[in-house]
C-alpha cells in the first residue's frame, strides 16, 4: 500500500481515537481492570495506551506519570536477559530490575535511593525509589512498586521530574496507593 | 511507553498546524509589565539543519550562529522598545557549578515546553484543565539563577529550522512530478520547523507566557537572513507591546 | 503519459537527472599530518562540533569510569603510538573508559576515545592493547569519519534520485541514514578498506613501539573465543563475529608479509604492567558481565583476580555471586564455598555475611541465617537493604 496512503489513515485513526485517547477524570472515578480497583486522582488525564493498564498524568507525561503495568514471569529481559521468577524473594526481584535499569543506555547517573520490602494488599511487595537523568538533561525520580501475582510481576510507578513536580504530586501517589486494591 | 508518546509529541507538531491564536498565559501575565521589570534573555537554543537529497540531516552551526546572533539582537531591541522592560542577557560561558544548573534548567524546560505544545495546542492530545488554568512552572528552585542574575524573569526562546538543498528541493520535486504523472499525488512530509518563546517568572518559576510559532511542512522562514528575523521577532513578541 | 516515453530515453533522462541532481562530495582525503597544517573541512567542523557535544554527554552520564590513574595510563599510551608526523602538527587525542562490559572501543572525530571496560579486561596484555588502540587511532589519522559521512551523503542522495526518478522502485527508506555517525561507525564499522587501512595502522604501531607482533594476532583471537563462548550478538563492531575473523584474517597476513622480520627485535608484552592497571576495573566488570548473565568472562575475569589478588575478599565474594546468579548444578554449594572462602579473608567483610545470610535464610536454617543477618547490620548498619534484613530477622524470630 502506498506510504503517504498509510501516513493519512494513521493521522485520521490518530484524529478519531485521540478525542477519546485522553480522558478527565472526574471526581470519586473508581477505575477497575484485570482483577485490580483503584480510586484515580481527580483532574488527571487518563490515556488508552496499549502498553499499560493504567496510564495517567496531571501536567504531561514527560513532566509526571501514575502507571501501572506488568510483565509475564520467565521472560527474559531485554539489556540483561534476566527473568523474574516466582520463587524469588522480593529482594531479589527489585536487585533483578536495579540490574536492568542501570544497565540502560538512556538512564544517565542512575542511582538507587531506597529500596525496601512493602506489603500491598496481602502481597509481598518491594518498592524501589531511583532517580536518573535523561541525555537532554532531565533529571527524573521514580518510585516503583512491585509484585508477583499469578503468572505476572506487577508494577506501579510514580515518575516525575524531580525538581517542583516530584514533590508536589508524591501524595497524589501515596494516596492512590492507599486505595490500590487487589480483587483477585 | 515513551516511544509512544515521542510519536505523539511528533502529531502533535503537525496537527497543531491547524490550530488559531498560538499564544498562552497565566492569570497575572496581564499586569505583569505595569511595574518596571527586568527581563533575562537566557541562551538561544536553536537548530538549523541541512536535509540533503538522500534525506540525511546534518546539524549547521554557522546557521545556528547566525540566526542565534541575529535573535538576541532583535529580541534585546524589541524588549528595550517596550515600556517597563529593562533587558538583559544570560552568557552560556559559566562556571562549571552554574553551567550544570542552567543544563538542568534548561532540561526541564525543554520538557515542560513539550508538555505545553502537546497538551495546549494540539487539538488531539489538549488537555482543558491546563488550557483553562495554564499554571505551568519550572517551580521556585530556579530562583537560584540570581547567583547569575538579577532579573524577575528569563526570556526562554526555543526552536528548529531545516532547510532542504538544492539537490533536496530537487528530488522532492521530481517525485511529484513522476507520481502525477502515473496519478498519485505525493504530499512532501518534511520535518516540522518550529519556534517557541516564553516568560518565566524568576521568583517562582511559573511560565507566565508562552508562544509557539510553527507549521508542518511550510517554513518558518529562512532565519538566516534579518528582515525575516525581525519580522519573525516582531511576531513572536508583539504581545509584551500591549503591556503598558 | 510516461508509458508513451521510449524506454532509450526513460534510461537518458534519469542518468541526466542522477548527473544534476546529485552533488558528489570528494572523499579523497589526506590523512592527518601528511600536509605541513592541518586544513580542517567545513564538513569535519561541524562533526567535531557534535563529537564535543557528545563527549560532554557522555562525560557527564556516569558511564564513564572515573579511574584518572587508569585515564592517564590510556591517553599516554595513545599519545605515544600516535605517528610522528601527526604529533609534530601538535595534534594530541584523549582517552576515557567506558563502564560496559562489550568489547567496544570507537573514536571520535575530534581525536577522543572511548574504550570499554569489556575490552580492556578480555586482553591479556599491552601489546594486545596497542594493537587494538592503534587500528582505532588509524581511523581517526585517516579521517574515516569524514569520508563515511560523506560517502553516506553521496550514496544516499543517488539513491533517493535513482527512487525518485524511477518509478517502479520504492522510496528508499532512508530512516536508517539519520542515526548519529559515531555510534554507527562504531557498531557497523567502516568500510572493508578503511578497516583494512586501520588494522595496517594498528600494526604499524605495534612495529614502531617494539611490541610482539605475534600479539596482534592473539589480541582478535582473544576476543573471538570470547564472543564465542558467550554466543555474544550484541551490535558493536568488536562484537560481531565476521568482523573479528577479518581481523584476524588481516593481522595473520600482515605479520606473514612484514619484511623486516627477520630484524625485528621487538619482543614487548608488558603483561604485568598491564593487570596492575586494569586491576581495579577486573571486578567491576565482572559485575557487569554477572549481570548481563556472561558468566563464561566474568568467571575468567574473577579467576585472573584472584591470581592477582589472592587475599582479596572482594573477589572470593563475587564469584559466590557469580554461582549463585548462574544456578547450574552444584552452584549453590561453590557459591557457599566462596562466601566462606571471602570471609576466611577478611571476616568484617559485610557483604559476604549477607549472602551467607540469604542462602542459609532460602536452606531454610534459621540460625545460621540469623547469625550471618545480625552481623551484616552490625558490619553494615547504614546498608541500603537493611529493610530486607530486618524483615527476615523478623520472620526468623517467630
Amino acid at each position: 500500500m502506498n506510504k503517504i496512503k498509510i501516513f493519512i489513515i494513521i493521522a485520521c485513526v490518530f484524529i478519531v481515537c485521540g478525542c477519546v485517547a485522553w480522558q478527565l477524570v472526574p471526581s470519586n472515578y473508581q477505575w477497575n481492570n484485570a482483577g485490580f480497583s483503584a480510586v484515580l486522582p481527580q483532574g488527571w488525564m487518563k490515556f488508552q495506551s496499549p502498553a499499560a493498564l493504567l496510564f495517567l498524568t496531571k501536567d504531561g507525561e514527560l513532566l509526571q506519570s501514575i502507571s501501572f503495568f506488568r510483565e509475564k514471569i520467565g521472560k527474559e529481559l531485554p539489556i540483561s536477559k534476566k527473568k523474574f521468577t516466582k520463587e524469588m524473594l522480593s529482594q531479589e526481584l527489585a536487585e533483578t530490575l536495579i540490574n536492568e535499569l542501570s544497565l540502560g543506555q538512556n538512564k544517565h547517573n542512575f542511582k538507587v535511593i531506597e529500596n525496601i520490602p512493602v506489603k500491598l494488599g496481602n502481597y509481598d511487595a518491594f518498592r524501589l525509589t531511583y532517580s536518573f537523568n535523561t541525555a537532554d538533561n532531565l533529571k527524573l525520580k521514580t518510585v516503583v512498586y512491585g509484585f508477583i501475582k499469578k503468572k505476572f510481576i506487577h508494577f506501579i510507578q510514580y515518575e516525575a521530574a524531580e525538581q517542583h513536580y516530584f514533590d508536589k504530586d508524591i501524595s497524589t501517589f501515596d494516596k492512590f496507593i492507599q486505595g490500590f486494591q487487589i480483587l483477585r | 511507553m515513551r516511544k509512544y508518546i515521542l510519536i505523539l509529541f511528533l502529531e502533535a507538531i503537525f496537527l497543531s498546524g491547524c490550530a488559531g491564536v498560538p499564544i498562552r498565559k497565566n492569570t497575572y501575565f496581564d499586569n505583569y509589565f505595569s511595574s518596571p521589570r527586568e527581563v533575562a534573555i537566557m541562551p538561544i537554543d536553536f537548530k538549523a539543519y541541512k536535509l540533503t537529497a538522500g534525506g540525511l540531516r546534518e546539524e549547521m552551526d554557522e546557521w545556528e550562529m547566525q540566526t542565534k546572533n541575529l535573535l538576541l539582537n532583535l529580541v534585546k531591541q524589541k524588549l528595550e522598545s517596550f515600556l517597563n522592560i529593562k533587558v538583559s542577557i544570560i552568557e552560556s560561558n559559566v562556571a562549571p557549578e552554574l553551567k550544570r544548573f542552567l543544563n538542568e534548567q534548561n532540561g526541564l524546560y525543554r520538557a515542560v515546553a513539550q508538555s505545553i505544545i502537546t497538551h495546549t495546542y494540539a487539538p488531539v492530545a489538549t488537555f482543558p484543565q491546563k488550557l483553562k488554568y495554564f499554571d505551568y512552572t519550572l517551580g521556585s528552585e530556579i530562583n537560584q539563577i540570581n547567583s547569575l542574575s538579577t532579573a524577575d524573569s528569563l526570556l526562554f526562546l526555543s526552536g528548529s529550522r531545516t532547510y532542504w538543498t538544492g539537490g533536496k528541493i530537487a528530488v522532492s520535486a521530481l517525485s511529484m512530478i513522476a507520481a502525477a504523472a502515473v496519478g498519485i499525488s505525493v504530499v512532501p512530509v518534511g520535518i516540522p520547523d518550529w519556534l517557541a518563546v516564553s516568560l518565566v517568572d524568576t521568583k517562582t518559576g511559573d511560565i507566565i507566557w508562552f508562544k509557539y510559532y510553527g507549521q508542518p511542512n511550510a517554513s518558518v522562514g529562512d532565519l538566516r537572513e534579518p528582515d525575516v528575523v525581525a519580522a519573525t521577532v516582531d511576531s513572536l513578541l508583539k504581545d509584551l507591546s500591549a503591556q503598558k | 503519459m510516461y508509458n508513451r516515453i521510449p524506454a532509450t530515453l526513460k534510461i537518458t533522462l534519469l542518468l541526466i537527472t542522477c548527473l544534476f541532481t546529485t552533488s558528489c562530495e570528494t572523499l579523497n582525503i589526506q590523512a592527518i599530518g601528511k600536509q605541513q597544517k592541518f586544513n580542517i573541512e567545513d564538513d569535519e567542523k561541524r562533526l567535531w562540533k557534535r563529537s564535543d557535544e557528545f563527549e560532554e554527554i557522555l562525560n557527564n552520564s556516569g558511564f564513564v569510569f572515573s579511574d584518572s590513574e587508569l585515564q592517564v595510563y590510556l591517553t599516554g599510551l595513545i599519545n605515544n603510538i600516535l605517528p610522528l608526523e601527526v604529533k609534530a602538527i601538535g595534534c594530541s587525542v584523549k582517552a576515557y573508559v567506558l563502564n560496559d562490559p562489550s568489547f567496544n572501543a570507537f573514536m571520535l572525530p575530534n581525536g577522543v576515545m572511548y574504550i570499554h571496560t569489556g575490552l580492556l579486561v578480555s586482553l591479556e596484555n599491552e601489546a594486545q592493547l596497542v594493537t587494538v588502540l592503534g587500528h582505532e587511532l588509524d581511523h581517526f589519522v585517516s579521517r574515516h569519519s569524514l569520508k563515511f559521512f560523506r560517502n553516506l551523503k553521496n550514496t544516499s542522495a543517488f539513491y533517493a534520485t535513482l527512487s525518485a526518478a524511477a518509478i517502479a522502485a520504492p522510496y528508499a527508506n532512508l530512516a536508517g541514514l539519520l542515526i548519529q555517525y559515531s555510534f554507527l561507525s562504531s557498531v557497523t564499522g567502516y568500510s572493508k578498506e578503511m578497516e583494512a587501512e586501520a588494522d595496517r595502522g594498528g600494526f604499524d604501531a605495534i612495529i614502531k613501539n617494539n611490541y610482539d607482533i605475534q600479539q596482534s594476532v592473539r589480541a582478535f583471537e582473544v576476543m573471538e573465543m570470547q564472543i564465542k563462548e558467550e554466543k555474544i550478538k550484541e551490535p558493536y563492531f568488536f562484537s560481531t563475529h565476521p568482523k573479528i575473523k577479518e581481523r584476524i584474517r588481516n593481522f595473520k597476513e600482515l605479520s606473514a608479509s612484514f619484511k623486516d622480520k627477520a630484524t625485528y627485535l621487538g619482543k614487548e608484552i608488558k603483561a604485568d604492567l598491564y593487570n596492575n592497571k586494569i586491576k581495579d576495573i577486573i571486578l567491576e566488570n565482572a559485575f557487569l558481565d554477572i549481570k548481563k548473565n556472561h558468566f563464561k568472562s566474568a568467571n575468567r575475569a574473577i579467576e585472573r583476580f584472584l591470581k592477582l589478588e589472592p587475599q582479596n575478599p572482594e573477589g572470593y565474594y563475587m564469584q559466590g555471586e557469580l554461582f549463585r546468579c548462574r544456578g547450574e548444578k552444584g552452584d549453590p554449594d561453590k557459591a557457599l564455598e566462596s562466601y566462606l572462602r571471602s570471609l576466611e579473608k577478611d571476616n568484617n567483610y559485610a557483604l559476604a555475611h549477607k549472602a551467607l545470610g540469604l542462602f542459609y535464610y532460602k536452606m531454610k536454617k534459621p540460625d545460621l541465617a540469623k547469625k550471618e543477618f545480625q552481623n551484616y547490620l552490625l558490619l553494615a548498619p547504614q546498608a541500603e537493604d537493611r529493610g530486607y534484613i530486618l524483615k527476615y530477622l523478623q520472620e526468623l524470630n517467630l
